[in-house]
C-alpha cells in the first residue's frame, strides 16, 4: 500500500515535469512575439538589443528553459510582466479558487451521488427521467449564460460586473465586498477565504470520522443530511469563535454565484456516472439475493447497491479532472471570481507568460494532488488494492 | 558405472548446473565420440542440449543402450509432441446431428461404402433392431442407429446381457481408418456474400435499434440532433430562396425598416435583430454548420487518436502500455481552451476544423485513451485473443480484426462526449472573441452582453440570449443523450431490463 503510494507520487512528479516542460516549449514556440514586442514599442534597435540582453531574451531557448526550471525547483517563480512577485499574486488567488472549487466539488459530488442513486433505484418513472434530463441540461448549458441568469434573477444590478470586460483589470479583486465592513481590516479577503476553507474541511473530516464510528457501533445507516447540517453549524460556530463571521458572511455573499454555478454545472456528470454504475450493480446477483431475502429496500439500496456502485464513480472522477481545470477557467472568468482561472485567462490575454506558466504549474500540482487523493480513496474502498494486488484499470 | 566417478562427466554436470551449457556440450561431444555406448554420457548430453530434436535423439540413444531407464523414458515422453488430433472440417458434415456423434460412430460410418448405400440400408437396420443381439456382434457392417444407441448407453434390447454392451464399449471392435475427406461446402460468390453480410448487419441494426429505442431520453437526443441538422441545411436554402441577402446575411445584413436596433421580434424577424441590425434567426441558423463541423471533427479525431493509442497499449502491454497510460495522464492536465487560444494566437485564421482537431487530439490522447484502454485490456485478456495468437495471427491481423471491433462501441460513445466538450469549449473561446470564428452562438451571447444594452431600461435582450443559449444547451444535450443510448447498446450487462 505505502509502496504503491510512493510509486504514484513519484510518477506524479514526473508527469508534472513533462507537463510543464511541454507547456513551456509550446508557449515559447507558439506564441507570436515576446516581451519586447509587447512593451518596448518606442524603443530603437539599440535599446531593444540592450533590453534583450538584460532580460536574457537573446539566450537560446534551452538555456532559458534550464534557468526557469532551476528557479522553479528553488521555488522562485519570478516576476510577472506587471512587475509583481508571482508568488504573492498566487497567494492571493489560490484561496479564492479553493474556496469555490473544493466546497463546490464536495457538494456537487454529494448531490450527484444522491440523485444518481435515487433515479437509478426508481428506474423508469417520470420524475426520475425529468431529474435526469434537468441535470443533463444544466451540465451541458453554457456557463457564461448560466452565470448571467443567476446574477440577473437574484441580484439584479447589485455588484454585477458586465461580462466581457475580462482583461481590463490587471489585478482582479473581490468586487462587491462591503467597503464599510472591510475598512478597518488589515488582512486580505483571500486570507479570510483560506481560513474559511480550512475550517470547513476540518469540520467535514471530523464529522466523517464521527459518522463512521457511529455506524461501526450501531450497524445502521444514519441519514447524511444530519451530518451536513452539523458540519455547516459547526463551521459557522468556529468562524464565530475566530471572530471572522461577518467577513466570512460578506465573502459568501459574493461567492455564492460562482459556487452555485459550479455546482449546477458539475453535479450532472456525477449523477450520470452514478446512474450507469448503479444500473450495472442492480443487475448483479447479490442485489437480487438481498431483495429475495426480504431485506427492506432502503437497506439493499444503501448497504448493497450504492456502496458497490461508488467505486467506479470515484475512479471515473479521475477522468473528469480536466473538466475541473477547464471549468476553473470557464466558470471563474464568467463570474469574474478573482481566482486562478480568471488570473490565468487575463494573463493569457496580456501575453503575461511567466504568470500563465506559474498558474499552469499550480493547477497541475493541485490536480495531481487531487488525483493522488482519489487514488488513496480508491485504495481505501477497494480491498483488492488495499491488500496489495495490482491496480485496477481506472474505469 | 557411476557417472560421478568419471571426471569428464562430473565436470560436464557442474558446467550444466552453472548454466554453461555450451562448454558442457563440447566436453560431452568429445567424450561420446570415444565412448559411444555410455548411457550416462548420453543422458547428461540431453540436459546440455537446447534443441528439442537433438534432445530427443540423445534420449533415444539412452534407451537404445538401456531400455529400462525410466527417467529417460518419462523425459522422452515429455519431449515427444502430443498425438495430433484429427479435425474434421465442419462443412463436411451434412447436418448438425452428425456433428454431435462420437468419433467411433463416425469411424464406423466412414466404413460404409458410400452415402447413398446408407439410405438403402435403412430397412435392413429396422430388421437388425428387431434382433439386436445379432447386430451387436456384427456391428462391423455399420448400422448407424444401433451403434449410436449403444454408444450412448441406451439399452435397445431387453434380451441383451449387460456384459455384452460393456465389452462393446470398452474394446471397440472397429479399427479407425483415415477419415473420409469430403468436398468442402461450395464457396459463396461475391454478391451472395454481400447479400448475407447486409442481411446480418440489417438484423443487428434492428436489434440494436430496439435496445436504443427503449430509452426515451435517447430518442429525444436523436430528435434534437436531427433538428439541428435540419437547421444547418435550412440556412443556405432560405438565403437562396426566401431571404434577400442584403437584409438577412448573418454577417452584414441590415434591415432599414427596423428601428431601433437591437429590436425585439417584429414581423419579418421572428427573433428580432441584434445591435448591428442583423437578423438573429439567420445568425443562429448560420452558426449551426460551423458548430457541427467543430463537433464532428473533434469526435472523429478523438476516436482516431484514442483507438490508436488504447489498442496499441492493450496489444503490446508492458512498457508500451505504461508509457501510453502515463502520457494520457499528462494529457489529462492540458486545458484544451487555453491550448486552442494559444494556437489561435499563432495562426490567425483558425477555422472550425482546426479548432475541432486540436480539441479532439488533446482529449483523445487523454481521457478517451484512459477509458478505452481499460476496455481494450479486458478484451486482450480474453481466451479468443489467445486463440488468435496461437492460430498465428500477426499484430496487424489481431489489432484490426479483433481488438478494434471490440472497442468500437466505446469509441462511438467517446465521440459523442467529445462533441459536447468541443462545442462548449469553442463557444467559450468565441464568447471572449479570441478566435476569428464569425458565426457562433457564443459570439451572439457575447454581443448581447457587450452591445445589447444589458442593464438598460428595457432589460437584457432576451430574444438574443435565450435562443442562442438554448441552442448550446440542446445541441450538447442531444449528443450526450445519444451517447447514453449507445452506452446501453454497447454494454450487454444493461440490456436485460431495458
Amino acid at each position: 500500500m505505502s509502496r504503491y503510494l510512493i510509486q504514484q507520487t513519484l510518477l506524479s512528479i514526473i508527469k508534472l515535469f513533462i507537463f510543464i516542460s511541454f507547456m513551456f516549449f509550446f508557449i515559447q514556440i507558439m506564441m507570436p512575439g515576446d516581451f519586447l514586442d509587447q512593451f518596448a514599442l518606442f524603443c530603437n534597435a539599440e535599446c531593444r538589443a540592450r533590453m534583450s540582453v538584460q532580460l536574457g531574451l537573446d539566450l537560446p531557448i534551452w538555456e532559458r528553459y534550464f534557468h526557469w526550471l532551476k528557479n522553479i525547483v528553488t521555488l522562485d517563480l519570478g516576476l510577472s510582466l506587471s512587475g509583481d512577485s508571482i508568488i504573492e499574486t498566487l497567494k492571493i488567488v489560490i484561496p479564492a479558487t479553493l474556496l469555490v472549487f473544493v466546497t463546490g466539488t464536495i457538494i456537487a459530488f454529494l448531490i450527484g451521488l444522491w440523485l444518481g442513486k435515487i433515479t437509478a433505484w426508481k428506474r423508469s418513472g417520470v420524475l426520475s427521467r425529468a431529474t435526469t434530463l434537468g441535470g443533463l441540461t444544466l451540465f451541458t448549458s453554457f456557463p457564461p449564460w448560466l452565470t448571467f441568469l443567476f446574477t440577473y434573477l437574484f441580484t439584479k444590478g447589485a455588484g454585477f460586473a458586465v461580462m466581457g470586460e475580462i482583461g481590463s483589470r490587471a489585478q482582479p479583486a473581490f468586487l462587491g465586498l462591503d467597503r464599510l465592513i472591510w475598512a478597518d481590516i488589515e488582512v486580505h479577503p483571500s486570507v479570510i477565504a483560506f481560513r474559511m476553507i480550512a475550517v470547513l474541511i476540518g469540520c467535514a473530516l471530523f464529522f466523517y470520522l464521527v459518522k463512521n464510528l457511529i455506524e461501526e457501533f450501531t450497524k445502521r445507516a444514519t441519514p447524511g443530511i444530519i451530518y451536513l447540517i452539523l458540519i455547516l453549524a459547526s463551521t459557522i460556530g468556529i468562524l464565530y469563535l475566530l471572530g471572522i463571521e461577518i467577513l466570512a458572511f460578506d465573502i459568501m455573499r459574493i461567492a455564492w454565484i460562482p459556487l452555485v454555478t459550479y455546482i449546477l454545472l458539475s453535479f450532472g456528470e456525477t449523477m450520470m456516472i452514478m446512474q450507469a454504475s448503479m444500473e450495472e450493480v442492480m443487475n448483479s446477483e447479490y442485489v437480487v439475493t438481498a431483495k429475495a431475502k426480504g431485506l427492506p429496500d432502503s437497506t439493499v439500496l444503501e448497504r448493497h447497491a450504492a456502496r458497490n456502485a461508488l467505486l467506479p464513480v470515484i475512479s471515473r472522477l479521475v477522468i473528469s479532472l480536466p473538466y475541473l481545470i477547464t471549468g476553473i477557467v470557464i466558470i471563474e472568468s464568467s463570474t469574474d471570481w478573482p481566482g486562478m482561472g480568471t488570473r490565468m485567462w487575463n494573463a493569457l490575454y496580456w501575453q503575461d507568460m511567466p504568470l500563465v506558466m506559474a498558474t499552469l504549474l499550480i493547477v497541475g500540482v493541485l490536480s495531481l494532488i487531487a488525483r493522488l487523493l482519489l487514488d488513496i480513496i480508491t485504495a481505501y474502498l477497494d480491498p483488492r488494492i488495499r491488500y496489495g494486488e495490482k491496480r485496477l484499470p481506472s474505469n | 558405472m557411476d557417472p560421478t566417478n568419471i571426471p569428464a562427466l562430473k565436470q560436464a554436470t557442474e558446467l550444466i548446473r552453472a548454466g554453461k551449457k555450451h562448454q558442457a556440450r563440447v566436453l560431452l561431444a568429445k567424450y561420446v565420440q570415444s565412448f559411444p555406448d555410455n548411457e550416462h554420457a548420453w543422458h547428461i548430453m540431453s540436459y546440455a542440449l537446447e534443441d528439442r530434436e537433438q534432445q530427443i535423439y540423445a534420449l533415444e540413444r539412452v534407451l537404445q543402450i538401456n531400455p529400462q531407464n525410466t527417467h529417460a523414458n518419462t523425459r522422452l515422453e515429455k519431449f515427444k509432441p502430443p498425438p495430433e488430433r484429427k479435425t474434421i472440417p465442419i462443412s463436411s458434415f451434412e447436418s448438425a446431428s452428425e456433428f454431435f456423434k462420437t468419433p467411433e460412430e463416425t469411424a464406423i460410418e466412414s466404413q460404409t461404402p458410400s452415402r447413398s448405400s446408407l439410405a438403402e440400408s435403412v430397412p435392413a437396420q429396422e430388421t437388425q433392431i428387431q434382433n439386436p443381439l445379432q447386430t451387436t456382434q456384427t456391428s462391423r457392417s455399420g448400422s448407424l442407429l444401433q451403434t449410436a444407441a449403444a454408444s450412448i448407453g441406451v439399452d435397445t434390447s431387453p434380451l441383451k446381457p449387460p456384459t455384452q454392451k460393456s465389452t462393446l464399449r470398452s474394446t471397440p471392435q472397429v479399427v479407425a481408418q483415415p477419415y473420409e475427406i469430403l468436398t468442402p461446402a461450395k464457396r459463396f460468390g461475391f454478391w451472395q456474400r454481400i447479400k448475407i453480410r447486409s442481411i446480418i448487419s440489417w438484423r443487428r441494426t434492428k436489434m440494436n435499434w430496439r435496445i436504443f429505442a427503449q430509452s426515451p431520453l435517447a430518442i429525444i437526443g436523436l430528435i434534437l440532433i436531427v433538428f439541428f441538422a435540419l437547421m444547418a441545411i435550412a440556412h443556405p436554402i432560405l438565403i437562396k430562396t426566401v431571404w434577400p441577402r442584403g437584409i438577412y446575411d448573418p454577417a452584414t445584413g441590415f434591415d432599414l425598416m427596423v428601428f431601433p436596433n437591437p429590436s425585439p421580434p417584429v414581423p419579418g424577424h421572428i427573433l428580432g435583430t441584434d445591435s448591428l441590425g442583423r437578423d438573429v434567426l439567420s445568425m443562429i441558423l448560420a452558426a449551426t454548420t460551423p458548430t457541427f463541423t467543430v463537433g464532428i471533427t473533434a469526435a472523429i479525431s478523438t476516436a482516431f487518436v484514442g483507438t490508436l493509442l488504447s489498442v496499441t497499449a492493450a496489444y503490446f502491454q508492458g512498457k508500451v502500455d505504461m508509457i501510453i497510460t502515463n502520457m494520457a495522464d499528462v494529457f489529462l492536465l492540458f486545458p484544451a481552451p487555453i491550448i486552442m487560444v494559444i494556437i489561435g494566437a499563432r495562426f490567425r485564421d483558425l477555422g472550425p476544423v482546426e479548432l475541432g482537431l486540436f480539441y479532439g487530439i488533446v482529449t483523445g490522447a487523454g481521457a478517451t485513451t484512459i477509458v478505452m484502454r481499460a476496455q481494450a485490456i479486458q478484451v486482450a485478456a480474453k481466451p479468443f485473443m489467445e486463440a488468435a495468437h496461437i492460430a498465428g495471427g500477426g499484430p496487424w491481423h489481431i489489432i484490426t480484426k479483433h481488438l478494434i471491433p471490440s472497442v468500437m462501441p466505446l469509441a462511438a460513445l467517446q465521440m459523442m462526449i467529445a462533441v459536447t466538450g468541443a462545442v462548449v469549449a469553442d463557444g467559450f473561446i468565441s464568447f471572449f472573441g479570441i478566435t476569428r470564428t464569425v458565426n457562433n452562438w457564443g459570439t451572439i451571447i457575447y454581443d448581447a452582453f457587450i452591445y445589447g444594452d444589458i442593464s438598460g431600461a428595457h432589460g437584457p435582450p432576451w430574444h438574443m440570449l435565450i435562443p442562442s443559449a438554448a441552442c448550446f444547451s440542446l445541441f450538447a444535450l442531444g449528443f450526450y443523450l445519444v451517447s447514453r443510448g449507445l452506452h446501453r447498446v454497447a454494454s450487454p450487462s444493461l440490456r436485460e431490463d431495458y
